[in-house]
């Protein structure tokens, strides 16, 4: 369609400016945060950075990478994120596809079930006896097991499979397939773009989680990237702030290292982005049924 | 729907006995027909029962008064204690005040936003400009608060921030916003905002996704601006996911996080800055007491559940889109 | 406590409230409450075995501890094998990373009691009482007497120590006890260079530091051609540190938060009295003035008052002087030729010259579990911990390798922890050897004043100079036992409500959005309404039982 709409045009044009100045206003931080960890530390602590680096160190970079063990619980980091966002997506679906059929008799007392637990939540100590129950208490699995389904994300993911149309189901149904093969043939195949936003809204919640490692791991050797970074801030932090007495002297670099933590932690994380991204910028409905 | 009603009217006639053998034979039938379903489902609800369901008994400590030595079940019942407590705080009214005016402001602004972004962006043409647009806006979600908060201090800075400098630039006087009661509102918003929008409007871009192109072939057909097919193909496609987020958010009512407030506000912005959880973030530090913040946590949870069954049933009586 | 208790407030405070939110509440078990009762005190004190190191069998003893974040205790430092070597002891270390372990002790404490080590660190928010009436700890006073000699010493030394670790009449913990609190303490900072450029002296009392400040409001402190950049005074972390000049007023509201008895031995709440409305009005003078910097309430935390430090903007602020090496440097590197800053001796204010320092004890002691198979040989390595011994090797390190020591008694540190080959720090190198870890010690003042060696030979001389000049003036923050369960429960939700109150009047008063001479009445009968009288008699039989003691 070559011709275009003066309306269509205008619009455009605003539409274009906004998400340009939305771009620089989000992009802001992590310029400035990227700035700030490699800048000379006196830059930093003066904080003379706006926007570029002021000089060049890679003094805190050193220091945060000294420990070899950062490797291992990058690792570590990994596989919990990849584990735990494969149960959490499996889980989700699993309970999404039923209360998404309309006929289905416990469609509405489980979607309550569910939903209740987005108001109370479980409390720790219970939790803490019954992973060592369960015999999972500082194995991998005390990570990746109880994370589970979110019902926020049940939900979600039940308003879009809902708005699969009918006609695809029934006429499997006709078909003579069975509800796993619906599910998996057909649904599967055309959730791609939930099933991307629930992969990045799991791993990034098992990327940037912490707690439930601190409490069921204890063994240094399973520990995710997380914890190993708030050793290293709380380390400086009981050092910045004087120490009893208040000879414990503090180094300029310790101020940077919160931001080349964030750096540390943030990158991988930001790169899952594109590739997830395709699936939210063209459609998934290929030859789809008219309602 | 008719044939539901229908049911249940000749339903009530019979004796009890009879009807809750038929009601036996109904639910037998119903489980057999969607058995499969069942068996999908089931994994799921047994994994709630025991990783959500079960570790929620702790929440009892609320009616007790709890000693970490003498655990849950050991720690004397005290009932309502707790709860008054809360209640008769000469906070109490201020904090649940400013809770709910800064919830209803935040869905107020803080809700179109994303699905508006996620519309605009949708109408990008598919290339690096509209990649890079998305992939940008969700990278302030992931900087901590304690980050954030530092850069809004700088940026707000009545001495040398850029904010300020703007304003002089255009002759104005600085303002130093942070101690400013007036003006806390609308700095915690706004940065709420920038903090999220990106993030929350990748739930609609995949919704977007499942909109039959058809739809939009067939409007330009008929002459509509892009802003109409907006307006009369995307927006009605999207609303049962726009309509259960903003329910969701309902329910989110009685919890604004202290995090980012007690790095903002300050004691001369205490009077519209302090809601329900900084309340308990700074009594429980002083007075260590988990049942307090635990009888809080469930005033706020029933509060919050009770919001969104109105809203539920509000949606489900005007667009039949509803949680459950 | 008050320093860096911002910062603390922020990251233990995170956890703490996760969990007071209910996100990750807490609770308890049956197991926890049948930890053994049994077990409970020396059912006879004469059974008491005394002991002698080295132990002619070997114990061995488990000791939960948070670990030191440089290298794992469970590596074998040197300085816990040479305690090893000497007592026979075999120690098996039960460590959990210094951040995570109050809140992963905490669970395993309430959770299981059964399956406790021998000693451990009493994680906060655990009451020694409680613990000691369900027998889950042992009381240590007859073990103590029998093997004790060196913590006994210690609480001659340190008079509040064994009333602060008591409960119901018994001794529960042994905690770490700081000769160094009255050596270089928080203090008042001030650019020499200015004072220098515009002629004039260090401040001595509170009305010259404020014709000080004027002088840098007013003129060009910095020398930068503007006399109008100039932030006179600031403080950093919390709005809370502007308390810090009521010392002047004779006030204890920085390190005690006002509850301090007067000299009658009645415990008085100082934000009502009659020199605290004095003070307040003193100090909206100060902020109405300009002399304190606007935006004194919105700095988070203290690294942004040592941007505004470091950018040549500020002329005097409070922090420790050990920051003053590090300001300077950034300073200088920044391109300010000559910048010097000075810690000063606190000024004699209209009612007094003092300074609120520190407690001397740390909060939390290592406790003996009931489950505790040797108990007597647990409290003997205590003891020997606060031995001469011991203090030596806990805060020096294995002499010939971290340190040497010459005749008169002074330490000196090798070259091994002032310049490390690895690039480690001093307190680095010495926690890597196992020093100021793993279990209670006196932390030593020779220590601190060796730490100094980094530093240039003038500052050095400064720091102890200002040190000794202030120690006159010094006055330990008030402490008070813990509150017995019937106490909590009378001013339960009291104390908080009271703190809000009192923060937020206190910015109101200096700010000036609330009125001092019009607000006051109200004000003190505000603060009557929330419970201050209760809380006062409850502060007062605390303080009794301190006294006591003592």
């Amino acid at each position: 369609m070559k011709y275009m709409k003066l309306e269509d045009r205008l619009l455009q044009a605003v539409t274009y400016l906004i998400c340009f100045l939305a771009a620089c206003i989000t992009a802001y931080p992590l310029i400035y945060i990227f700035s700030m960890s490699i800048s000379r530390p006196e830059a930093v602590v003066a904080n003379s950075v706006t926007l570029l680096p002021k000089g060049f160190s890679l003094q805190a970079y050193e220091l945060v990478f000294r420990n070899k063990d950062i490797w291992l619980s990058y690792w570590n980091t990994i596989v919990y994120a990849v584990g735990g966002t494969a149960v959490s997506v499996l889980l989700t679906m699993l309970a999404a596809y039923p209360l998404s059929r309309r006929h289905f008799f416990l469609r509405r007392p489980l979607s309550l079930f569910f939903s209740i637990s987005m108001f109370f939540t479980g409390t720790l100590v219970p939790m803490y006896l019954l992973i060592n129950r369960l015999g999972l208490y500082n194995t991998r699995m005390a990570i990746i097991l109880p994370t589970g389904a979110a019902a926020y994300y049940i939900i979600m993911a039940r308003t879009f499979l809902s708005t699969i149309p009918d006609s695809l189901y029934e006429s499997a149904k006709i078909d003579g397939a069975g509800e796993f093969t619906i599910l998996w043939r057909i649904f599967v195949p055309l959730s791609k773009p939930i099933m991307a936003v629930l992969i990045l809204y799991y791993a990034v919640q098992q990327w940037n989680s912490y707690f439930n490692a601190m409490v069921y791991l204890p063994d240094k050797n399973l520990q995710p990237l997380q914890l190993y970074l708030m050793k290293v801030l709380i380390n400086n932090e009981s050092a910045t702030s004087g120490g009893v007495g208040g000879a414990v002297s503090m180094s300029m670099i310790s101020l940077q290292l919160k931001y080349v933590v964030i750096v540390v932690a943030l990158i991988p994380i930001l790169c899952v982005y594109p590739f997830l991204q395709k699936y939210f910028t063209k459609g998934m409905m290929i030859g789809a049924v008219k309602e | 729907m008719a044939a539901k009603s229908v049911v249940a009217k000749r339903q009530i006639k019979p004796p009890l006995r009879a009807r809750a053998a038929a009601g036996a034979r109904q639910l037998w039938k119903n489980i057999r027909r969607d058995k499969a379903l069942l068996l999908i489902v089931l994994p799921v609800v047994i994994h709630y029962l025991i990783f959500v369901y079960y570790p929620m008994y702790g929440n009892i400590i609320a009616f007790k008064d709890y000693s970490p030595v003498l655990g849950i079940n050991g720690s004397e019942w005290v009932g309502f204690k707790y709860f008054l407590q809360f209640f008769r705080s000469p906070y109490f009214w201020r904090v649940l005040r400013n809770t709910l005016l800064i919830s209803c402001y935040s869905i107020l602004w803080g809700f179109p936003i994303p699905i508006i972004f996620a519309l605009m962006t949708n109408d990008l043409r598919n290339g690096i400009f509209k990649r890079v647009v998305q992939a940008v806006s969700y990278i302030p979600y992931f900087i901590s608060t304690v980050i954030i908060c530092g850069m809004l201090v700088n940026f707000l800075s009545p001495s040398n921030g850029i904010v300020n400098t703007i304003i002089e630039l255009f002759g104005g006087k600085p303002i130093n916003f942070l101690m400013e009661p007036g003006w806390f509102r609308t700095v915690f918003i706004a940065s709420g905002i920038w903090q999220g929008f990106g993030w929350s409007s990748i739930i609609y871009l995949a919704a977007l996704t499942g909109i039959n192109p058809e739809l939009y072939e067939a409007a330009t057909m008929d002459g509509a601006s892009k802003l109409q097919q907006v307006i009369h193909v995307s927006v009605p496609c999207i609303l049962p996911t726009i309509i259960v987020t903003f329910i969701m958010q309902i329910g989110t009512l009685m919890s604004v996080g202290y995090e980012k407030l007690i790095l903002l506000y300050n004691p001369v912005t205490l009077d519209v800055a302090d809601v329900i959880s900084s309340y308990v973030y700074r009594t429980g530090l002083v007075e260590g007491n988990y049942s307090f913040g635990s009888a809080v946590g469930l005033f706020n949870s029933v509060i919050n559940l009770l919001l969104v069954f109105l809203a539920n049933r509000i949606s489900k009586k005007v667009s039949e889109v509803s949680l459950w | 406590m008050k320093q860096g208790a911002f910062l603390k407030r922020l990251t233990t405070g995170t956890i703490a409230a996760a969990m007071l939110l209910g996100l990750a509440a807490c609770g308890g078990t049956p197991e926890a409450s049948s930890a053994g009762s049994a077990g409970s005190a020396a059912s006879d004190p004469s059974a008491i075995r005394e002991i002698t190191f080295p132990l002619e069998e070997p114990v061995e003893i488990t000791i939960a501890t948070p670990d030191s974040s440089v290298k794992s205790l469970s590596e074998n430092l040197p300085v816990w094998q040479e305690i090893e070597r000497r007592t026979n002891i075999k120690i098996n270390w039960d460590v959990t990373a210094s951040a995570q372990y109050v809140e992963v002790m905490k669970l395993r404490v309430t959770a299981g009691g059964s399956n406790l080590p021998d000693i451990m660190l009493l994680p906060n928010g655990l009451s020694l009482a409680e613990l000691g009436a369900q027998g889950m700890i042992l009381p240590l006073e007859d073990y103590i007497d029998v093997n004790g000699t060196n913590i006994l010493k210690a609480y001659e030394e340190f008079p509040n120590a064994k009333a602060l670790t008591s409960a119901d009449g018994h001794i529960y913990s042994i905690n770490t006890m700081i000769e160094s609190a009255y050596f270089s303490p928080y203090a008042f900072i001030i650019r020499k260079d200015w004072l220098d450029r515009l002629g004039l002296e260090a401040p001595t009392t509170v009305d010259e530091w404020v014709t000080v400040l004027e002088a840098f409001r007013d003129q060009d402190a910095n020398g930068d051609g503007d006399p109008n950049n100039e932030i006179p005074f600031t403080v950093g972390g919390h709005a809370w540190y502007t308390t810090y000049w009521a010392n002047g007023w004779g006030l204890h509201l920085f390190q005690s938060d006002g509850w301090y008895p007067d000299e009658n031995g009645q415990m008085q709440y100082e934000f009502i009295s009659d020199q605290a409305k004095e003070f307040y009005t003193w100090l909206h003078n100060f902020y109405a003035e300009g002399l304190l910097d606007p935006e004194f309430l919105t700095m988070g935390d203290e690294s942004k008052m040592f941007e505004k430090v470091a950018r040549n903007n500020v002329g005097a602020f409070t922090a420790y002087a050990s920051n003053i090496p590090m300001l300077e440097e950034t300073l200088r590197a920044n391109g300010v030729e000559g910048a010097e800053l000075i810690p000063l001796v606190p000024p004699k204010g209209p009612y007094a010259q003092q300074v609120e320092t520190l407690s001397d004890m740390s909060t939390n002691g290592y406790v003996v579990t009931s489950g505790c198979k040797n108990p007597d040989v647990a409290l003997a390595l205590l003891d020997y911990l606060f031995s001469a011994e011991g203090t030596e090797l806990l805060n020096f390190g294995i002499e010939g390798e971290t340190y040497t020591k010459a005749d008169d008694g002074t330490y000196t540190f090798t070259e091994l922890v002032t310049n490390n080959p690895e690039g480690l720090s001093a307190k680095e190198v010495l926690e890597s050897y196992g020093c100021q870890v793993g279990g209670p010690f006196i932390k030593s003042e020779a220590r601190e004043e060796a730490m100094l060696f980094g530093y240039p030979e003038d500052f050095r001389e400064l720091v102890i100079e200002v040190s000794d000049a202030t120690r006159p003036y010094a006055t330990p923050g008030l402490t008070l036992p813990p509150a017995t369960a019937e106490e909590s429960d009378t001013i339960s939700g009291l104390q908080g409500d009271l703190a809000t109150y009192i923060w937020e009047m206190t910015g109101k008063f200096t700010v000036g959005t609330a009125d001092v001479e019009q607000e006051w009445d109200s004000f003190v009968s505000n603060v009557k309404d929330l419970g201050v009288d209760q809380i006062l008699a409850v502060k007062q039989a605390q303080y009794d039982r301190l006294e006591a003691e003592r």
